[in-house]
């Protein structure tokens, strides 16, 4: 398949104000793409769009109100034209073990993680589905794929990402509407403060992910690992017996990675943002 | 394997949605083995008819599981009354189908609330129970829709998705502590919820009973992952080995990616699709 180009078309990034949100608007801005930046901070992401030069935009938006949601969708539309590619890349991952997370801190996730995603596919497509043209990218994580102790809930909302990608990718054929899906390992962001590096989760830059975004969005394709090689563990890892996979996460220090992170003070400020991200769950 | 199976006889159970399908059937296979089998569900008058029906010393109790003060309430209730619960049976559920972009946001929100938010709660709140006690069994019942594709039910599927997240991280984080959890991944079960879909070469449906027997065995002989029928264990696993493109055409050729889409019309659903439309009243800001 041809190379898509990317000159021109109009790109909605949600969180992109910060982390990988921010590192894939200045890298679809660097390929020619006009992109909106929509941000719970509507000053950081004005300054965001101004960093990243060229006609971006930068929005309030909060992905948690979805009548919000959809008008912002709207003003974009307005300002820069018909939409191309939707971003769904705002997030959060508080740490602690199920039985110790707060409703509110569950709920917060939902809504933010899954419901927003949700919500914003769906805008999405009603909105490309009729111009038969168009491209959803969902951010997961590779904690979509295996279980996490100590982001249980994080790691059930990005599941649920996974499986309603997988589920719409059929539903789009031959719609001309694309969806993929992206998993990033640790990205080296405020989300992860305060994780240590283990044998099997050196993390990578947020810049990876956006240069990996970027080509899925030029040769539209489901699943984006990030990096490329965790696909291919991933399905090694499926067919072992239980117990070896088990034996791997543990070797590798995954098992317990999120886990002895959650009371790690260099994440006290991550976890307070998080805490206060988002009206009350829309 | 090898070792020895678990007695369930004087088990305390709680069984979420029991008064009908998966619930039902597991209630019954239970209070067969010997467990305090109590079952919770929404429509109060059944589910004492149920109780009734599934033996002489089964419990039926009203519960909405997305009212989290009542779902917790509803718990204590039955420890003080009958005593610890040794096993929670998360099994409510609901399976709307539509195309993705049709469903409405009230109905995406009553799948979030059923299928993922009330197992969570009803996870968080046996851990609470059980890890001072250091023993007991959570049993999440997600579906193959939660690590297979399922066009027609994406938000279900999302859902699904998510509870077998959900599961596998607790059972990492449960190490050690005497307290097990499985996550039991039926295929198309012929209960309500699967009327009106056709029978393709992939899915056939299994009755309820096929799906009791597992989480009976799974809980006699604990593990996380449990597949109803069996079978779909080995499918699931070297399925994932096969490139995107040949899963897509094996999904093609057995129809399944059709499977859900195809019923969305059919009249038969309609009572089963408006019983689930009114089936959360906590979670509905209409019906607070």
């Amino acid at each position: 398949m041809a190379r898509r180009s990317l000159t021109g078309t109009v790109v909605v990034i949600t969180g992109g104000a910060r982390g990988i949100g921010l590192a894939t608007a200045h890298a679809l801005t660097a390929a020619g793409a006009r992109v909106a930046i929509g941000d719970l901070d509507g000053d950081l992401a004005q300054r965001a769009a101004k960093d990243v030069g060229g006609e971006a935009l930068g929005l309030h938006l909060d992905v948690t109100d979805h009548p919000g949601f959809t008008a912002f969708l709207d003003q974009v539309e307005r300002e820069l034209g018909p939409i191309d590619v939707l971003v769904n890349n705002a997030g959060i991952m508080p740490l602690a073990l199920l039985d110790e997370e707060s409703d509110e801190t569950t709920a917060k996730q939902i809504a933010i993680n899954l419901s927003a995603v949700i919500h914003g596919t769906r805008e999405a497509i009603r909105r490309m589905k009729p111009r038969h043209s168009g491209h959803i990218v969902n951010i997961a994580s590779v904690a979509g794929k295996v279980g996490t102790a100590g982001g249980a809930t994080y790691s059930a909302t990005k599941h649920g990402v996974v499986g309603l990608c997988e589920a719409v990718h059929f539903e789009l054929r031959g719609t001309g509407v694309e969806i993929s899906c992206v998993m990033p390992t640790i990205v080296r962001t405020e989300l992860a403060a305060g994780l240590k590096q283990t044998r099997l989760s050196s993390q990578i830059g947020p810049e990876q992910v956006a240069d990996a975004i970027v080509a899925a969005v030029r040769s539209p394709r489901l699943e984006v690992w990030v990096p490329r090689y965790l696909g291919t563990l991933s399905k090694v890892v499926r067919v072992l017996p239980r117990g070896a996979g088990e034996a791997i996460m543990r070797v590798g220090g995954s098992d317990r990675l999120l886990a002895s992170a959650a009371h790690a003070p260099e994440r006290a400020e991550y976890e307070r943002r998080a805490a206060a991200s988002a009206g009350d769950g829309g | 394997m090898a070792k020895q199976a678990r007695s369930l006889r004087g088990k305390i159970v709680v069984i979420t949605g029991g008064a009908r399908g998966i619930g039902r059937a597991t209630a019954t296979a239970l209070a067969v083995e010997g467990a305090h089998v109590v079952i919770g569900d929404l429509d109060a008058e059944l589910t004492a008819r149920a109780a009734k029906e599934i033996g002489p010393d089964v419990v039926g109790v009203r519960l909405d599981v997305t009212d989290h003060a009542g779902f917790t309430a509803a718990l204590d209730e039955i420890e003080r009354d009958i005593g610890p619960i040794d096993i929670l049976i998360n099994n409510a559920g609901i399976m709307p189908v539509s195309m993705f972009e049709d469903e409405t946001p009230e109905s995406t929100a009553r799948q979030v609330a059923v299928n993922f938010l009330a197992p969570l709660h009803g996870t968080r709140d046996a851990i609470g129970r059980m890890k001072p006690r250091r023993r007991g069994h959570i049993v999440n019942v997600a579906s193959m829709a939660g690590v297979i594709p399922t066009p027609g039910a994406s938000t279900y599927s999302a859902t699904k998705h998510a509870v077998v997240g959900l599961t596998e991280s607790v059972s990492w984080e449960l190490r050690g502590s005497g307290v097990d959890i499985s996550c039991v991944l039926p295929a198309l079960v012929n209960t309500e919820l699967a009327v009106g879909i056709q029978r393709t070469r992939a899915s056939r449906t299994i009755e309820p009973e096929v799906v009791a027997t597992e989480i009976v065995n799974a809980l006699k002989w604990p593990k996380l992952m449990v597949f109803a029928p069996k079978s779909m264990a080995a499918i699931t696993k070297w399925s994932g080995l096969l490139p995107r493109a040949v899963g897509d055409k094996m999904m093609t050729a057995t129809g399944s990616d059709h499977l859900l889409a195809d019923a969305i019309t059919t009249g038969e659903r309609a009572d089963y699709e408006a019983r689930v439309a009114a089936s959360t009243p906590a979670s509905d800001p209409a019906h607070p």
